[in-house]
């Protein structure tokens, strides 16, 4: 107590800033424990409200519903240790980063200086509430880069590590990976440089699985509460279904262009910062300059940025980590600076200088950030709130409502408002897979769904891609065994009934559009990839006909009854030059749907009609209209091999 | 030093030009992504944009001048 009193009456100025910036930092993040104002349009927005609706309810992460953010955001509104936990991890991280630029600048100025600065950039450019998230991964890659560079690596050290790590990885498991994988470089990059250099190679064996093992000590002592908890609800399978193959699943599914982005000022940004630094580090290391703190805090930050453009690489999040960039800029710009200086405590006009830079750079972010568009624009965004609660009083005027629903593709909000227990994955944009998409199916099927609303005004849930292509399971399990009852605004309430046939002509255009919508299919390259990969598939099924032209094709079909089921349709262009094919298939009652594709280039494509939205039902084949320049041939394939194809 | 960094931000700048007129023809180098086991279709399979095409492409924006530089350095050096 002594100790810290003297301590704090020798460093009252640090110990008055420290506590400014701390409270400026928890009163924000307390704030941001308390979601008020939430546009509902957004399915994204509305997946967050019902996970937390979810953490409400005391439904367990991992086995009652889809989380991929780890237990500290779920429970951060609902367990008082969590919530401090959150109020206080970006307090923690920014103490962390402060502390290791007060060692790096050794002045107390500078560090003061570019603190302020840095944390202004967090509060203007990613916000504090990414900084919770991002800073995490970030403070521990100056904890290891500066542990590494100071001390022995001590087994206590390594333990600590461990630990720390481990607890990082269940409260926020993205930011825990990138800390195990900067440990890892660093950790071995020392037990290697350590083989070169140990005469005795058993001895370093030695130390060397003493070392691991205290690490492996230290994750699993770091891990042993969250093991309690999964083992307590039961989930311990669930999660490791989720760490091997939901997952691996995510990069799937969400995977963007990334040079649609690449061009904007923050990855513009973050790309020369890093190559920039690159060049440093190679031309200190090639000129042999003496190991630093700076080396190793910049070679954190290089591989921390890598993994993180990894990320940016499958869906953009520039914007998330432009603070690393920033940080690692003002650390190399710094090392620049001091690079041949002997006293650097005389460079006032460069010290000036340099920040003076880091204000500019902050200042440009901030405007090339900032949306002028959104300033002369009304800022209250019309929800759909209100619909949501209009299809929900026209729910409660039918008797068969037992206060459940299904929403496709995804309005969660539905759930929150019902008091239901959501499904495993809330919208099919998570629920991509076939699998996900069965687990949704079960859901429908025990909960006695006998309601399901489809918003029509959704076409793609997210990057364009249709919502008959992403979520086609689900929504042949719907149109097979529900019918349209009635509609509101822009949702259709469908009630389970399976003998209806959901194409029969509707006098309600809300539905005809709808139908004609999902009568008009564009698959684009599915047919060309499937071409490429699935071919193998087909050998030993049973061609039923192979038509150089429609008049045969058509003659055939007239002749012989075929049914859509686990029929495949290859069709071959013979023109190069064809940059899309369209296909007219007919079947009984005038029911037609067009599909429209990406030509394969003189190879063959291939289309599961089971997939097309009016061949979810089994429907015979009256007629196939296509560009005689086509060759079209018709498939019947076995049960395990359509399983195979899309 | 001034003189590598020169010719390496030529060199460089040279790669970005060839880069930037030949990306679309070094992309028709990659296979459009396969429908998997998980059955999942998403942008990257839906319009056929090769899944790893932008990895390639990033750590080439990142790597090739960095190995410029390297080679320049190692050259001054001997």
């Amino acid at each position: 107590m002594k100790k810290l009193y003297l301590y704090i009456k020798k460093n009252i100025f640090e110990v008055i800033f420290i506590v400014i910036i701390d409270t400026l930092i928890s009163i924000i993040n307390y704030f941001f424990l308390h979601i008020s104002d939430l546009k509902l349009s957004n399915f994204d927005l509305q997946t967050f409200l019902t996970w937390y609706y979810a953490a409400s309810r005391n439904l367990i992460p991992y086995k009652d519903l889809y989380y991929p953010y780890g237990l500290l955001s779920y429970y951060r509104q609902e367990n008082i240790y969590f919530s401090l936990i959150y109020i206080f991890i970006s307090v923690l991280a920014f103490n962390v980063t402060f502390y290791i630029f007060k060692i790096v600048f050794k002045q107390n100025f500078l560090s003061y200086a570019v603190s302020i600065i840095f944390l202004v950039f967090i509060l203007l450019i990613p916000g504090l509430e990414t900084f919770n998230r991002y800073g995490v991964s970030f403070a521990l890659t100056l904890i290891i880069s500066y542990v590494f560079f100071v001390t022995k690596t001590s087994k206590k050290i390594l333990f600590a590590l461990g630990f720390i790590i481990s607890t990082i990885f269940w409260m926020l498991h993205d930011q825990g990976i990138y800390a195990y994988i900067i440990f890892a470089v660093f950790f071995f990059s020392k037990e290697i440089n350590k083989f070169m250099l140990y005469k005795n190679k058993l001895r370093f064996f030695g130390e060397f699985f003493k070392n691991t093992f205290s690490f492996l000590f230290g994750c699993f002592i770091g891990l042993f509460i969250f093991l309690i908890y999964l083992i307590k609800h039961n989930a311990v399978s669930e999660f490791w279904y989720y760490l091997t193959v939901s997952l691996p699943e995510f990069p799937v599914l969400s995977k963007t262009p990334f040079f649609n982005f690449l061009f904007t000022f923050n990855n513009l940004f973050s790309i020369a910062v890093l190559c920039l630094s690159i060049f440093f580090v190679i031309y200190k290391l090639l000129k042999k300059r003496k190991k630093s703190l700076f080396m190793y805090i910049e070679i954190g930050l290089i591989i921390l940025i890598l993994l993180f453009e990894q990320k940016n690489v499958i869906r953009s999040i520039s914007i998330s980590f432009t603070f690393v960039s920033f940080a690692l800029l003002f650390i190399v710009l710094f090392d620049f600076i001091i690079l041949n200086k002997k006293n650097i405590r005389g460079l006032k006009p460069l010290k000036l200088t340099y920040l003076l830079i880091l204000l500019f750079i902050t200042i440009v972010f901030y405007f090339s950030n900032y949306n002028f568009n959104t300033f002369f624009t009304n800022k209250n965004n019309s929800s759909t709130y209100n619909s949501h609660i209009a299809v929900i009083n026209k729910l409660r005027t039918y008797s068969q409502f037992n206060n459940k629903i299904f929403s496709f593709p995804g309005d969660p909000i539905f759930y929150t408002l019902l008091k239901q227990i959501p499904p495993y994955f809330t919208s099919i944009y998570e629920a991509s897979s076939e699998q996900s998409q069965q687990r949704i199916i079960d859901y429908m099927k025990n909960n006695n769904i006998w309601y399901v609303v489809i918003n029509i005004g959704n076409k793609s849930i997210q990057d364009t891609v249709p919502n008959y292509i992403r979520g086609v399971y689900e929504l042949k399990y719907i149109l097979n065994n529900y019918s349209v009852k009635d509609t509101v605004s822009n949702f259709l309430i469908l009630e389970r009934n399976s003998n209806k046939d959901f194409f029969t002509k509707s006098n309600d255009y809300k539905v005809q559009e709808y139908i004609n919508y999902l009568l008009n299919v564009n698959l684009e390259s599915i047919p060309y990839s499937e071409g490429i990969y699935k071919s193998r598939s087909l050998i030993n099924n049973i061609i039923i006909i192979n038509a150089s032209n429609s008049r045969l094709l058509n003659e055939f079909l007239n002749k012989n009854v075929v049914n859509s089921k686990n029929i495949v349709l290859v069709v071959k262009n013979n023109i190069n030059s064809a940059k899309s094919i369209q296909i007219s298939v007919k079947s009984e009652n005038d029911l037609s749907t067009n599909v429209n594709f990406k030509s394969c280039d003189l190879k063959f494509c291939y289309i599961n009609l089971s997939n097309l939205p009016l061949f979810y039902k089994n429907r015979r084949i009256k007629s196939i209209n296509y560009n005689d320049n086509s060759l079209v041939g018709l498939i019947k394939v076995n049960d395990n091999s359509i399983k195979e194809l899309w | 030093m001034k003189k590598i960094i020169f010719y390496t931000t030529i060199l460089y700048l040279i790669f970005l030009i060839i880069f930037r007129f030949s990306f679309r023809y070094f992309r028709t180098f990659f296979l459009p992504p396969e429908i998997s086991g998980f059955k999942i279709v998403g942008y990257s399979q839906y319009f056929g944009y090769p899944f790893y095409y932008d990895t390639v492409v990033f750590f080439l924006l990142v790597l090739v001048p960095s190995l410029i530089f390297l080679i320049f350095m190692l050259h001054h050096k001997k």
